[in-house]
């Protein structure tokens, strides 16, 4: 599904200062298993995401989805990627148009990718599958809390019955039922996930690989039962323990 | 890459510009030393063997190559040449005339950041407090005092301040009396049009989900205030540098009227005794100038919104309702009805018994100079000034629109090297070119007019573009254009629109400057600039002659301001 190999990327965000946000990223995702992107606060996940989905190019190295290269281009050179790839950004809930009935942005990628068939009737099939009422559809995000807003955004990146779909830190912000809820419908979605990440606790529970990610590089990537029973890599050990000294 | 082609094209415009700049005496389409025969000699009949003296001793070149590049070559010296009346050096006096004008523009940009200051703060202080959109007192004062047109507030300013109170002298320049009725004259509206544009994008700041979370974190109401205003300041920040440059165009009228010997001043001079190559001097000052002015205009503004461009964490403008009023419906009515009852009095006539007589039954907006009923004139005068106005400034905002979807960021471009043209002064060279009349005077005008629309528009863009819907529908397969059409433009047009309804009347008033000059409509138009141009000297004697378009262009802005509040979504 996805191959990375020695994946670079730079910024340099004043002159003389160089931030390595990715360091030589290698990771391969077969197309049966979902994957938790684990990494604390600037271990790179942001970035790799971005070089991932075609947003920026990576300074060396390679990046596959689904055997094709991928490169940074126009729209039309990317379509296949928005058509193999559904997204979940981080602020999902702020990436619904405010002016636009929720049900105009959740038909978007429908239109913009030329999805054959009755997009009226996906929109409320998985507008209701998110277990959102479909006759709300005319309203606008306004109208909602925001965790309606994050499950309109997660129907909204499976419209178009993408292959995998990316959630960047999808259950940051929610509360412990809504986290609960967000995770049934990722996994229940029957769509391969990659879920980025910055504790392990929802990694678990996805039941697939954890890939941990720590100052640009993947330091410990294995099936989620092995890497979170033995974790290998010290990073992986500080990620669980932290996740461990939380009350109950 | 994109340094490159904003680079390419500030250079192309600043090119052209420059280029059609020092061609000047040939644009006319008759030989330039004909041109000096007739500035020095007026009417006379033209002797070839003089012709041909100026031009050895003007050392005049042959076509307009060979004098572009002559212009130009002596330019890039400091040499702007010799004046063709006076026969002195251009130069310096360009430069003394760009220093007094720049005083009186920095002097105006002052009182303009004062008042938009003294209108804002408060108003969005009370608005945060109360966690309310700010009141709709708030969006009218601005939009009233940017609609009064700063020939008529100098006039009254004049009249009472200088001739009656006598507090501050009538004319000149150098005594800082001298500086406060001018200044004040330019500052006023200009402070208006600043506090109107900023109220606009303090709207939309307030309404963003950060102001509640402050608010409800505790974060102090003076904070908060300080980040909506800083928030606000960044959007305008391309605004106050166009500011500074409208006060200069603005400002050929004012200098005129006060007697200040300042660019806009000396180019009319020049313009009037066909003294080309000291118009030529002036307008490349201007030129330089307002290059200057939008340059820091945009850095100011990369630099308050750069952190936030770069990771894209902006939010979208949303769009703020603004409270709906009867005022428009109210103040339009008005027009229509006085319009309305002076169409259907038919043309003025005219009896010289009847001078300057005041209103009464058969004149209820009394007469004019030579006894022409006030009110026929006016409304007769309505539909050439709003229609002027309203073509120019519609066919303003298509352009901006269209310049703004093009732009990534907000690098200097084609509008800000155009910033440096002021619509009067474009006005004044293209009279230069074409001899006096509405049609080239409203071609000045929209040469300039798209110029701040498109600024703020691409300024808003900017911000969209990097905005989280935008992102979410790149990552679902839109190119740039569907980008633009569904999430980006829709946030643009409504405050783009009322700032173009904002500028109506400065449009309108822009075309009345150069009819008050003697440079657009005749002198003897209803158009109500040459109307009120027409008026000003019986100020004190028969004010009806000049009320009746001062009150049609406070009204027409009344109307533009608030009658363009965007849907309530």
């Amino acid at each position: 599904m996805i191959e990375l190999h020695g994946v670079h990327r730079a910024y340099r965000p004043r002159r003389g200062v160089v931030v390595r946000a990715l360091d030589g990223v290698d990771l391969a995702l077969p197309a049966d298993r979902h994957l938790a992107l684990v990494g604390s606060s600037g271990a790179g996940k942001s970035t790799l995401l971005r070089v991932l989905l075609g947003l920026e190019p990576a300074d060396a190295g390679t990046v596959h989805v689904l055997g094709r290269p991928v490169v940074p281009g126009s729209a039309r050179e990317l379509r296949w990627l928005r058509r193999a790839v559904g997204v979940v950004a981080q602020d999902a809930g702020s990436s619904l148009d405010p002016r636009w009935p929720v049900g105009r942005s959740v038909a978007e990628p429908l239109a913009l990718l030329d999805v054959p068939g009755d997009h009226t009737a996906r929109v409320r099939h998985v507008l209701a599958a998110v277990g959102i009422d479909p006759g709300a559809a005319d309203r606008r995000p306004a109208a909602f809390s925001g965790g309606q807003r994050q499950r309109i955004a997660l129907a909204r990146a499976l419209a178009h019955r993408p292959a995998l779909l990316v959630a960047d830190e999808p259950l940051s912000g929610a509360d412990a039922v809504l986290r609960a809820r967000l995770l049934e419908l990722l996994t229940g979605s029957g769509t391969q996930l990659l879920l980025v990440t910055h504790d392990l606790a929802p990694a678990g529970a996805l039941g697939g690989d954890v890939a941990v990610l720590a100052g640009g590089r993947v330091v410990e990537h294995g099936p989620a039962a092995d890497v979170l029973g033995a974790p290998v890599a010290a990073e992986t050990v500080r990620l669980r323990d932290a996740v461990l000294r939380l009350p109950a | 890459m994109r340094a490159l082609r904003s680079a390419l094209a500030v250079v192309g415009t600043a090119l052209v510009v420059v280029l059609s700049l020092a061609a000047l005496p040939w644009l006319r389409g008759e030989d330039p030393a004909v041109t000096v025969f007739r500035a020095l000699y007026a009417e006379r009949a033209r002797d070839p063997a003089v012709v041909e003296a100026l031009r050895r001793q003007l050392d005049l070149p042959d076509g307009p190559v060979a004098g572009a590049w002559q212009w130009l070559t002596r330019a890039v010296h400091g040499d702007l040449g010799t004046s063709w009346v006076d026969r002195r050096p251009v130069a310096p006096e360009v430069l003394r005339a760009l220093g007094v004008s720049a005083g009186l523009a920095g002097a105006a940009v002052a009182v303009a950041v004062v008042v938009a200051a003294l209108l804002l703060v408060p108003a969005t202080a009370r608005a945060v407090r109360r966690g309310r959109p700010p009141g709709r007192w708030a969006a009218g004062l601005p939009t009233v005092l940017a609609a009064v047109p700063e020939v008529v507030l100098g006039v009254v300013l004049l009249g009472v301040a200088a001739v009656r109170l006598r507090w501050f002298p009538t004319s000149g320049w150098g005594t800082p009396g001298q500086v406060v009725l001018p200044a004040l004259a330019l500052g006023l509206p200009a402070g208006g049009l600043l506090a109107r544009v900023l109220g606009t994008t303090v709207e939309g700041a307030l309404a963003e989900p950060w102001v509640r979370s402050a608010r409800v974190n505790g974060t102090g109401p003076a904070a908060v205030t300080t980040s909506v205003l800083r928030r606000a300041a960044a959007v305008a920040a391309p605004q106050l540098a166009l500011l500074g440059v409208g006060v200069l165009g603005s400002a050929v009228a004012v200098e005129q009227l006060f007697a200040v010997p300042g660019a806009g001043r000396t180019a009319l001079r020049a313009v009037l005794s066909l003294d080309l190559p000291l118009l030529q001097g002036c307008v490349l000052a201007l030129v330089l100038l307002g290059l200057l002015a939008g340059l820091v205009g945009g850095l100011v503004h990369r630099w308050l919104l750069r952190p936030a461009l770069g990771a894209g964490d902006l939010v979208a403008p949303v769009p703020a309702a603004a409270p709906r009023t009867v005022v428009p419906v109210v103040a339009a009515g008005a027009l229509l009805l006085v319009v309305a009852a002076g169409l259907l009095r038919g043309g003025g006539r005219v009896a010289l018994d009847e001078r300057l007589a005041p209103p009464s039954w058969s004149h209820p907006l009394g007469a004019d100079a030579v006894g022409r009923d006030v009110l026929a004139r006016f409304a007769a005068g309505a539909l050439l000034t709003v229609g002027t106005g309203l073509a120019v400034t519609a066919l303003a905002a298509v352009l901006a629109l269209l310049v703004a979807a093009t732009a990534r960021d907000t690098r200097p471009g084609v509008a800000d090297v155009l910033n440096a043209l002021p619509g009067v002064l474009v006005g004044v060279v293209l009279v230069a070119v074409t001899g006096p009349g509405l049609a080239p005077a409203a071609l000045g005008v929209l040469a300039v007019a798209w110029v701040p629309l498109a600024v703020h528009a691409r300024s808003l863009v900017v911000q969209g573009l990097a905005g989280a819907p935008v992102r979410a529908a790149v990552l679902s397969g839109a190119g740039r254009v569907q980008v633009l059409r569904s999430h980006v433009l829709p946030g643009v047009v409504g405050p783009l629109l009322r700032h173009a309804a904002a500028r109506v009347p400065s449009a309108s008033l822009t075309l009345a400057s150069l009819s008050f000059l003697g440079l657009g409509a005749a002198t003897d138009s209803p158009e109500w600039g040459a109307m009120l141009a027409a008026g000003l000297p019986y100020l004190e004697r028969a004010p009806w002659v000049a009320a009746a378009p001062v009150v049609g262009l406070l009204l027409l802005g009344v109307v533009a301001g608030t009658a363009t509040a965007p849907r309530r979504r």
